[in-house]
């Protein structure tokens, strides 16, 4: 005989306890360790959802659930727009083996009503969606990682052979602030390897250049050029702008200067550095690892590593 | 050659802004390019270190080219 839709909801109350809003509320405020599991369609996700919660739209629930949630006795409630889609998926998640599941009674919709807040992520426009598309199908990604990096702002130090492919593919991936370090100008001899620069701009500042590039992969990304060198003058209002430093410098004295004014002002340093056909990366997170001097306490005597 | 960190560069920051994966804090990754080998080496925070050690001595900036012994800024590249 066939199921109304009234029947599949009423075989689901049976086995799914319903929570209220209050009682959710209850539980965020006193700290409780819970999972918050939202199964609405991506699109009513993104005009808002409860801090925190975990977004598994219904059509993929059994598919990618065991990945968001590994342990089947979690503490979970899940909630949609009214409280029967959640209950739906809060029964489908019990014959899956979760053991501890509940529906949020009413809601997002009575959440709200109630005076709860909701948050939402950036409103990306139809052609970011589209950009970014390969990202949101990585799961450590996904929409709110998207927002994360066009919030974030990122200094380069130098746009010669570690920076021109570090920021190609920060623009790329849709930083939404680059910053960009150097003094000098394109030369021919740079386009062996600085991919960030072309023939024609040859005597341009590679500011300029890099500007002209990353603007032409990516229309999102704020370029924001500093032709000049770095110094004891400049380092610590710049830094402070950024949320993060890339190091590609090409000398040890704007090393050690980006090392010091980042464990200063606790900026963490994206290091890289290149020396013939070898290459060495780390990250650099003041206080929580080494530092560059951690690692090399004296610089090298003049002349014995070119720079 | 300098492709391979640089991108590597990148990648970590992004890894950094969204909060995934494992950096590489307290990590050296080092990569030879002729032999086409990766190999990393633990580093750790230095508690003698003159900056981010336990009883620091640089609170301030200095002057850099003196630190490395270069005469003066023009000769730095």
């Amino acid at each position: 005989m066939a199921k109304t839709q009234q029947d599949f909801l009423a075989e689901a109350r049976q086995e799914i306890p319903e929570v209220s809003v209050e009682e959710v509320a209850e539980r965020r405020k006193r700290g409780e360790d819970f999972i918050l599991l939202d199964v609405r369609e991506k699109d009513e996700v993104r005009s808002g959802y409860i801090d925190g919660a975990v977004s598994v739209p219904r059509g993929f629930l059994e598919f990618q659930i065991a990945g968001k949630v590994p342990e089947t006795d979690t503490d979970i409630v899940v909630y949609c727009a009214g409280g029967a889609r959640s209950l739906l998926a809060a029964k489908a998640m019990r014959e899956m083996g979760y053991t501890n599941v509940a529906s949020m009674a009413g809601g997002i919709t009575r959440w709200k009503d109630v005076g709860h807040p909701v948050v939402r992520e950036r409103q990306m426009s139809t052609e970011q969606l589209e950009r970014y598309s390969r990202h949101f199908l990585l799961s450590q990604i996904g929409e709110q990682g998207q927002s994360k990096l066009l919030d974030a702002k990122v200094l380069l130090i130098g746009a010669g052979g570690l920076g021109s492919p570090s920021a190609l593919y920060l623009a790329a991936a849709g930083v939404g602030t680059l910053g960009i370090v150097d003094a000098d100008v394109v030369d021919l001899s740079n386009l062996q390897r600085q991919v960030l620069h072309t023939t024609d701009r040859i005597g341009t500042p590679k500011t300029e250049s890099a500007r002209m590039t990353l603007n032409a992969l990516n229309p999102d990304v704020q370029v924001r050029t500093y032709n000049e060198r770095l110094t004891t003058d400049n380092v610590m209002d710049l830094f402070r702008d950024y949320d993060i430093i890339v190091d590609g410098c090409d000398n040890f004295p704007t090393r050690y200067l980006v090392n010091d004014a980042a464990v200063l002002l606790r900026k963490p340093v994206v290091h890289g550095s290149i020396f013939q056909f070898e290459g060495q990366a780390s990250v650099f997170k003041p206080y929580e690892g080494p530092c560059y001097r951690c690692l090399f306490p004296t610089p090298p005597p003049p002349g014995m590593v070119p720079s | 050659m300098p492709g391979v960190i640089g991108v590597i560069q990148a990648t970590e920051t992004v890894k950094l802004i969204v909060g995934k994966g494992e950096p590489l804090i307290g990590r050296l990754l080092m990569y030879d390019s002729l032999a086409m080998r990766f190999r990393e080496i633990r580093i750790r925070r230095d508690p003698e270190c003159p900056i981010c050690g336990e009883h620091p001595t640089i609170t301030e900036l200095m002057n850099y080219e003196e630190l490395c012994g270069l005469a003066a800024p023009a000769e730095v590249a």
